[in-house]
């Protein structure tokens, strides 16, 4: 019998899509990973993720921002399939105003988005 | 068999002999010239190395081999999937599809003032200084 390949055990919160702690200004946020689904609508939004001055100098942009730290939802064969991918310490999806009410700032923005990414695959 | 490191540049198939990346790109089905040198061979596994995986193949194996919907797969995450398929005996890597996504750019620090990036409302009120100009 052929030796089975060794593979790397994954931790339950993965499997389960429990999403990471990201902290910015003190306070502790959820960050989870993007499903399937959404992947093609993050890259069509075209999100900056290095340089976040060009998410915020015009409507459309920080929109865009607004929904990818607050709700996201794609249609697919007729069926929603939504998502929050930044959660606040009660749980509550966050936004881009409160984002700014907590005192974000472009830095914290920048690693919101580079976890998302790394968690995402 | 392919360096398994993720560097991204072409450092990762400087040590291998024009023989190895030759069988490299033989094993990998990637046409090349016999008179290839190993520049162009190293480009040609760089470009294999940054294609994207085969979407029809992971989901054929999870509506195949698992209870997985087509809509189930939607509601999976990458690293999901991954943990999923290795179990499976696959183990195609599978990326977002950003390649060189944040490769080494995000290490370089904000430009700062007064020691502090600006706030992001801040940052807002001083684009929006610029909406009149229109």
């Amino acid at each position: 019998m052929a030796k089975k390949e060794a593979v790397k055990p994954v931790d339950l919160p993965v499997m389960v899509g429990i999403g990471d702690d990201f902290k910015a200004k003190g306070k502790s946020y959820e960050v989870k990973p993007l499903l399937l689904a959404h992947i093609p609508l993050f890259m069509k939004d075209n999100i900056s993720l290095d340089v976040q001055i060009f998410n915020m100098t015009n409507e459309k942009a920080k929109k865009t921002v607004d929904k990818w730290l607050g709700e996201v939802t794609t249609e697919v064969e007729g069926k929603k399939i939504t998502a929050h991918y930044c959660l606040d310490e009660n749980g509550e999806p966050m936004s881009l105003d409160k984002a700014m009410a907590d005192g974000w700032d472009l830095a914290d923005l920048r690693n919101f988005f580079k976890k998302l990414c790394d968690m995402s695959g | 068999m392919a360096p398994s490191d993720k560097k991204d540049g072409a450092e990762k198939y400087a040590h291998m002999s024009l023989d190895e990346l030759q069988k490299e790109c033989r094993e990998r089905d990637i046409e090349f010239q016999e008179n290839t040198g190993k520049d162009g061979l190293i480009a040609l596994l760089l470009k294999d190395d940054n294609k994207g995986p085969d979407w029809a193949e992971v989901f054929a194996d999870l509506l195949c081999h698992t209870s997985l919907s087509y809509e189930g797969t939607l509601r999976r995450t990458i690293p999901q999937i991954e943990a999923i398929r290795s179990r499976l005996g696959k183990n195609i890597s599978l990326k977002i599809g950003m390649p060189g996504l944040f490769g080494g750019a995000l290490e370089k620090p904000i430009q700062e003032n007064d020691g502090k990036p600006p706030k992001l409302s801040e940052f807002m009120a001083f684009a929006s200084a610029f909406d009149v100009i229109k």
